[in-house]
């Protein structure tokens, strides 16, 4: 089975933790979150007749006193960027998270998320802006930890790009 | 060459239609024209192709490595190449590159050597001296095998629960394996996310001890302990209950390595299949110890049994053998210090002793004497020449039988109905007192008391009532006698026999005349008995 390590990360309350709990059961405490700075659940997940076993590492979120710890990137196959419709700054900041992500794990897949599609009506996040973004190629999705929409889709839609990046391997280069 | 008239003109016709080829041209394709002069200027010229090279080349090259290794193994001998010429031009520059890995790396490595040096030190001098260590040594010497592995192979006080392969970069489990059922996937619960959660531990106490270098080596739990072998791109985790021995880690550390060396390839390219490491198995059951001899073995009721008994028995036998040798030798000492013993040899056989020696007669029994001592007389061989001893007691004793001897023998004689004392019989008397006074001083010394009794007889001739006055008589005049010469009279008791106790029964002369007489029997007892 294929595992592959992805990151939540994004500006403190917007929804990370919220969004993990609606795809997975988890073991473990959300203590670890505000401890160690990280939380670690797992989902089983079949893309495309393949099985795959998502780890999903929920990073603690990043506020004016603490950064995203980027030693916590290392190793993962792609990345969510997660952002509050309802509060524009966090948009912001997950684009500063990217550029430094990037200069972690380099050039894998990832996805901006902006949560809270619930409370669309106080959305302070336009759609031209994100039209612009997905004009960059990035990749968007709308969602709401609260009612789940989107959810699924966006763990989904990662771990399809995840897969078609998959380097070559040894035996497969050999040929 | 000259031209003709008709030369020029069909010349004419000819530059005439080229320009109008031209013309035309540049008017359908004019704006091409000037596009295809600039890219051929942009082929020609190599900087300007330098300049659109450096734009791509970094993509290129991405997109080559993507798509195969052709990229890379043209630039191997490129790399190897340059390499070679940038040590030989200079070689500071690559040591100084360099220099922070290779310090990191061995400080590491020592680091990591020393450890497992000092942990083995300790645990050597802990069982040393051990039973179970003298016991090792043994098989090992007797095996041929090192005595490592016989540690490994014997220690109880660990097990190897399972061992989980985790790449390094990702925390994804490669391989995972536990103990007993050697089904991937069980143990510990969510193995996945426990070396995900070990990883991100790692990356922690890197962070906060700021000490990027820094391995989390081991972490210790009430009923067990989680050691981590640290490889550069794969860790091994092996979950042990009990005390594992330090030899453990050069297990792990061995497996890793060859795991390092036969999987370099997929550890590199390692993009979430861990089916590719399904051959690193067997290096995992290797580190999977402990488990023939199961958990830490409480030894069976019946061994312990069989261990008390065996304890009890050498207690009970230690116990034996102390008492009676503590016996024995209190009896020897015993029989040393008797006085009229000489013990010139004593020999202790399984089930008797053996004694030899001199005695004097009237020493004590040393074979009785055991007895004193809780030894069965039966069991003492006693072979004890007779002599005589020197010790003033056994003198006095010879001396006091001596003269009682004298004394009982000795007899004073009488005429034909008659009780006086003959001169030649007052000598006897004499001699008599003399003997009584020695045995007398010999009794004192020996705490003794003694008594004389007289006995006066009379022969058979005559009437009997005469004979008894007249042997009374005579046994009152040697008491007579005897107190003229001062012998206490409350030491002598008289008795007339009459003809009642003759010596000698007949009615010749010589059996009359002895019965004419009067005799002695000394008594004695010791001191303060008399009533």
């Amino acid at each position: 089975m294929i595992q592959k390590k992805i990151c939540m990360l994004g500006s403190a309350g917007v929804g990370k933790t919220s969004l993990v709990a609606r795809f997975v059961q988890g073991i473990f405490s959300a203590k670890y979150l505000s401890t160690v700075g990280v939380k670690i659940d797992k989902k089983n997940l079949t893309v495309d007749d393949q099985e795959v076993l998502l780890l999903l590492w929920d990073l603690a979120g990043e506020d004016s006193r603490s950064q995203v710890q980027t030693s916590y990137l290392r190793g993962a196959a792609g990345y969510f960027l997660v952002c509050d419709g309802t509060w524009a700054e966090s948009l912001v900041t997950a684009k500063s998270i990217h550029q430094r992500a990037i200069e972690t794990v380099g050039d894998v897949p990832f996805m901006l998320v902006v949560n809270k599609s619930d409370l669309w009506n106080r959305w302070e996040i336009t759609a031209p802006e994100l039209e612009k973004l997905v004009a960059d190629g990035w990749k968007v999705q709308v969602t709401s930890a609260k009612s789940g929409d989107g959810v699924e889709e966006m763990f989904t839609k990662l771990t399809q790009d995840m897969l078609r990046e998959r380097p070559i391997s040894d035996a497969e280069a050999e040929a | 060459m000259g031209s003709t008239p008709a030369d020029l003109e069909r010349d004419s016709e000819f530059d005439q239609g080229r320009d109008e080829l031209a013309e035309l041209r540049a008017l359908l394709l004019g704006q091409q024209l000037v596009e295809l002069e600039a890219l051929r200027k942009r082929l020609d010229d190599p900087q300007v192709r330098a300049e659109e090279l450096s734009q791509i080349l970094g993509k290129a090259v991405a997109l080559s490595f993507k798509r195969n290794r052709d990229l890379q193994r043209a630039f191997n001998p490129v790399v190897e190449q340059a390499l070679k010429i940038s040590i030989a031009n200079n070689p500071s520059i690559l040591a100084t590159s360099l220099a922070p890995i290779i310090g990191d790396a061995v400080r590491k490595a020592v680091a990591n050597a020393l450890r497992g040096m000092v942990e083995s030190i300790n645990f050597t001098l802990e069982r040393s001296l051990s039973w179970e260590s003298i016991k090792w040594r043994f098989e090992a010497l007797r095996t041929g095998k090192s005595f490592g592995d016989i540690v490994l192979l014997r220690s109880l006080r660990y097990k190897v629960q399972q061992v989980i392969l985790i790449h390094a970069e990702t925390g994804s489990v490669l391989q995972h394996l536990k103990q007993q059922t050697n089904a991937p996937g069980e143990g510990i619960p969510e193995a996945e996310l426990a070396s995900s959660m070990l990883t991100a531990l790692q990356d922690y106490a890197r962070d906060i001890s700021q000490r990027p270098s820094q391995d989390l080596q081991e972490i210790e739990m009430d009923d067990c302990v989680y050691w981590v072998h640290h490889g550069p791109q794969a860790l091994l985790l092996g979950q042990i209950a009990g005390a594992p021995p330090p030899e453990l880690r050069h297990v792990f550390a061995r497996e890793n390595e060859l795991i390092h060396r036969e999987f370099a390839g997929a550890l590199a390219s390692f993009s979430g299949d861990a089916s590719a490491f399904e051959g690193a198995r067997p290096h995992l059951q290797h580190c999977l110890l402990g488990q023939t001899t199961a958990q830490p073995q409480k030894p069976s009721r019946w061994w312990l049994a069989v261990v008390s008994a065996v304890l009890i028995a050498i207690l009970a036998l230690g116990f034996f053998i102390y008492r009676r040798n503590s016996r024995w030798n209190h009896y020897l000492a015993r029989l040393r210090s008797e006085p009229g013993i000489v013990v010139t040899g004593a020999e202790k056989h399984w089930r008797h002793f053996e004694i030899a020696g001199l005695r004097d007669p009237l020493a004590a029994d040393p074979v009785k004497l055991a007895a004193d001592f809780g030894i069965e007389p039966e069991r003492v061989q006693g072979h004890f020449e007779p002599y005589q001893s020197l010790d003033q007691r056994f003198t006095l004793e010879r001396e006091f039988d001596s003269e009682k001897q004298q004394l009982d023998q000795m007899m004073i004689m009488f005429p034909v109905n008659s009780s006086a004392i003959l001169p030649e019989q007052a000598v006897r008397l004499d001699n008599l007192e003399a003997h009584l006074d020695k045995l007398q001083q010999a009794a004192g010394a020996l705490g003794r008391e003694i008594h004389l009794n007289i006995y006066g007889r009379a022969d058979q001739t005559g009437a009997e009532s005469k004979n008894a006055a007249l042997s009374r008589e005579r046994a009152e005049r040697v008491l007579g006698a005897l107190r003229e010469r001062g012998v206490a009279p409350e030491l002598i008791s008289v008795v007339g026999l009459g003809t009642t106790e003759p010596i000698r029964r007949g009615s010749e002369a010589y059996q009359l005349e002895v019965n004419r007489s009067v005799a002695l029997k000394v008594e004695s007892q010791p001191q303060g008995d008399r009533p």
